[in-house]
């Protein structure tokens, strides 16, 4: 137990710290950008995970928020003259009420629909950003300047320092929330809705909040990166962006937090390994290497299918012949992307951190989290005095399927104290016409307090 | 003239919708047999138009291009289908949104660094003088889109109805096990639907870009528009998708006019959204009863 959360909150801690102390050796502007954008990325990339890792929906538009975001703070900073805090604040609330009101219809879908809803709002919000031209200047693109923080001009450092700020707690929240009763009940509407909702944990319900929260995360990134950059356009929030995101967060590794630093990092700091051409014959060495292990090591053990085996071979290798045929590699930064991720998601379902938990847990040998003692039941329920009060009442019940009646006006009341039983007394086939076929009755039984 | 100039709107709107009709028909394809359907279909169109231009550079004549640049669409289908779908199918999972999506974005890097990434015109014999019925105008080439997709959706249906092998394809949509049971391979006819499907896309692209260009990005806001018909109308019917794309094209033609050419796409998306909120399962589409 000690063990596990000195392991895991250690490696946290080492992390967060590692990424702070960066900008004290090194002052290569650039770097310190590329930086800055890891943690916004990751910021988005937590909101996206919500619903692609714990509710399960491909969502395809966590750029749509990231550009309502960065255009609410962006444009609270130009007109309103608001500060950092403010802007955030208000650029996470529009989108949390944006989020729920596409959530609203978009979650009574699923799979592909619930996908072309999101794509549809992401192509509408670029629309938008584009013709409501005396609000964000259209396609001219929005200027705005960093707002002064407590009294003082914010260098590019201290920027950095907030961004990550912000990334922390949006780690700790995330983390504290996920491993709540919202987490669990986030992944066991992934793995049935139709089952929780029975569980009297409100399905829709968790949906739009998850969704809501998701998007709301995308705002608070989009104010950071207004604030970075500095300057906005509406095509930089368009749906191939909303695709890299999601191939991030799938890269990186679905449902955990480090998944999605990992994935942020590798979609900020790809443009950089594309462009050096050395880097990237070494990377795609090394994938194929890995590739070839796992194919080898599936097929011995029969985990894996000759395709989910062969494919990722294939897949690295065109990568690897292309690094050495193609002049230019910052053109094919498209299909390079394809191509790793194909591998990632045929031959990785569980994305590089999944593999590398999965990997680390047994070399380190940690446990999984304990699970609470059960409680005894009386501790659990409200204790209620057999006193005859009312607790369940219902009046004239009735279901049918199609044209089978399974249930018709069935009255049924319930008392503290009594024993109750619904019984099928009148079926249909005996009586010769379609009748009641449940019919409540409630008898009161001297013996047996409930 | 107001009156004649929405309707001259309405119908050359109309027409294009056409094109729509005809991409969210090959959604409808495998959407019927698997349950899934390409998420890169537009870079599929794209591919496709762009292969065509290339046979007709090369001197091939216009006759011959079509159903060669049909059988590339067909094949490139196959292949989506093989990489993308099958693996998701077996695992009962939704990777095949991913896979599909992310195949697309490869053939997208593929065409841009193989035939670049400017516009291009497409060269056809059909001629695009406008001549005169009822009061609008219509081109010649106009009337090849609408010949063409009435012609191969007619073709598709004729099949599923007359044909042996259509007729698998009819029963695999409407019970899988079923008539796996039957000794149906419900693994073939997915792979028929989708070579149906590229076939399909294949064509909208050949008939679309004499009208606009062969691009790159020429097929990105066309298929979604696809989506919207595909949706709005509902992924079981055939004379759905006709009637909402004639009608979406018709909407979008007048919308650019009375708002401007950037709120082209708005009406479809927002018609899209809508109806996925009121009717999921579309307006000709019948209501699924979900089993526990």
């Amino acid at each position: 137990m000690l063990k596990r959360l000195l392991l895991v909150r250690g490696s946290e801690l080492v992390m967060f710290a590692a990424l702070a102390a960066i900008p004290l050796f090194v002052q290569n502007t650039y770097a310190l950008g590329l930086l800055t954008l890891l943690a916004i990325y990751g910021i988005l990339l937590i909101g996206l995970d919500v619903t692609v890792g714990y509710l399960g929906q491909v969502n395809l538009a966590q750029a749509a928020f990231l550009g309502i975001g960065a255009y609410a703070a962006g444009i609270g900073v130009t007109r309103f003259g608001i500060g950092i805090f403010t802007a955030v604040i208000v650029a996470a609330a529009i989108c949390t009420i944006l989020g729920a009101l596409l959530a609203l219809p978009a979650l009574r879908l699923d799979g592909p629909q619930f996908a072309l809803a999101t794509l549809s709002f992401t192509a509408l919000t670029t629309i938008f950003l584009n013709e409501l031209e005396p609000l964000t200047m259209g396609a001219q693109g929005l200027s705005l300047s960093r707002p002064p923080l407590l009294g003082r001009t914010l260098s590019p450092r201290d920027f950095y320092w907030l961004c990550m700020g912000f990334l922390a707690l949006v780690w700790m929240g995330m983390r504290n929330l996920l491993s709540s009763q919202w987490g669990r009940a986030f992944e066991a509407l992934r793995d049935s809705p139709i089952a929780t909702d029975a569980m009297g944990v409100g399905a829709y319900r968790h949906k739009v909040a998850g969704f809501a929260l998701g998007s709301a995360l995308g705002g608070v990134a989009g104010a950071l990166y207004a604030f970075n950059f500095q300057y906005l356009q509406p095509h930089a929030f368009v749906y191939e962006l909303t695709v890299i995101l999601l191939l991030g967060v799938v890269l990186g590794g679905r449902k955990s937090l480090w998944g999605a630093v990992v994935g942020a990092s590798l979609v900020a700091l790809l443009p950089n390994l594309l462009s050096n051409k050395v880097l990237f014959q070494a990377f795609s060495g090394a994938g194929l290497a890995l590739a070839l292990l796992a194919g080898v090591r599936g097929l011995s053990r029969r985990t894996l299918k000759p395709f989910q085996a062969i494919s990722p071979i294939v897949a690295t290798a065109t990568l690897l012949i292309g690094s050495f045929v193609v002049k230019n590699t910052e053109d094919w930064r498209k299909a390079i992307f394809a191509l790793m991720l194909f591998s990632v998601v045929v031959g990785l379902p569980e994305g590089l951190m999944g593999f590398a938990t999965g990997f680390l847990a047994r070399l380190f040998r940690v446990d999984p989290p304990p699970l609470p003692p059960p409680a005894p039941l009386d501790e659990v329920l409200p204790r209620r005095p057999a006193d005859g009060e009312v607790l369940l009442e219902i009046r004239d019940l009735k279901r049918w399927f199609g044209g089978v009646k399974a249930v018709d006006g069935v009255t049924l009341r319930v008392r503290s104290g009594h024993c109750s039983v619904a019984s099928p007394c009148r079926s249909a086939a005996s009586s010769g016409r379609p009748g009641p076929g449940w019919r409540g009755r409630s008898r009161t039984s001297s013996s047996s307090p409930a | 003239m107001p009156g004649s100039i929405i309707a001259q709107m309405a119908v050359s709107g109309a027409l294009m919708g056409l094109v729509y009709a005809l991409i969210a028909y090959g959604f409808q394809l495998t959407f019927a047999t698997s349950k899934s359907v390409n998420f890169g279909q537009g870079e599929l169109v794209m591919v496709s138009a762009f292969f065509s231009l290339t046979l007709i550079t090369l001197g091939l004549p216009y006759l011959l291009v079509i159903p060669l640049g049909l059988l590339f669409g067909a094949a490139v289908g196959m292949a989506v289908e093989r990489t993308g779908v099958r693996l998701a199918l077996e695992q009962r999972s939704e990777g095949w949104i991913l896979l599909t999506i992310i195949i697309g974005l490869f053939l997208f890097s593929f065409a841009e660094n193989i035939w670049g990434r400017d516009d291009r015109p497409f060269p056809t014999p059909i001629p695009s003088t406008p001549f005169h019925v009822l009061g609008v105008d219509v081109t010649p080439l106009e009337v090849s889109v609408l010949v063409g997709v009435l012609a191969v959706m007619g073709m598709i249906e004729l099949f599923k109805r007359r044909t042996l092998l259509g007729k698998a394809v009819e029963a695999v949509a409407a019970d899988r096990d079923a008539a796996e049971l039957m000794g149906i391979s419900a693994t073939r006819t997915i792979v028929l639907s989708y070579a149906l499907s590229g076939g399909v896309a294949a064509l909208a692209g050949i008939l679309v870009s004499p009208i606009t260009t062969v691009g790159p990005t020429m097929a990105s806001a066309l298929v979604l528009k696809a989506f919207s018909v595909a949706v709005v109308a509902g992924l079981e019917s055939g004379f759905g998708v006709v009637v909402i794309g004639l009608f979406l094209g018709a909407l979008e033609s007048l919308a650019s006019f009375y708002l401007g050419s950037g709120w082209r796409e708005a009406p479809g998306l927002l018609l899209l959204i809508l109806a996925l909120a009121v009717r999921p399962t579309g307006v000709f589409g019948k209501a699924v009863i979900r089993k526990v």
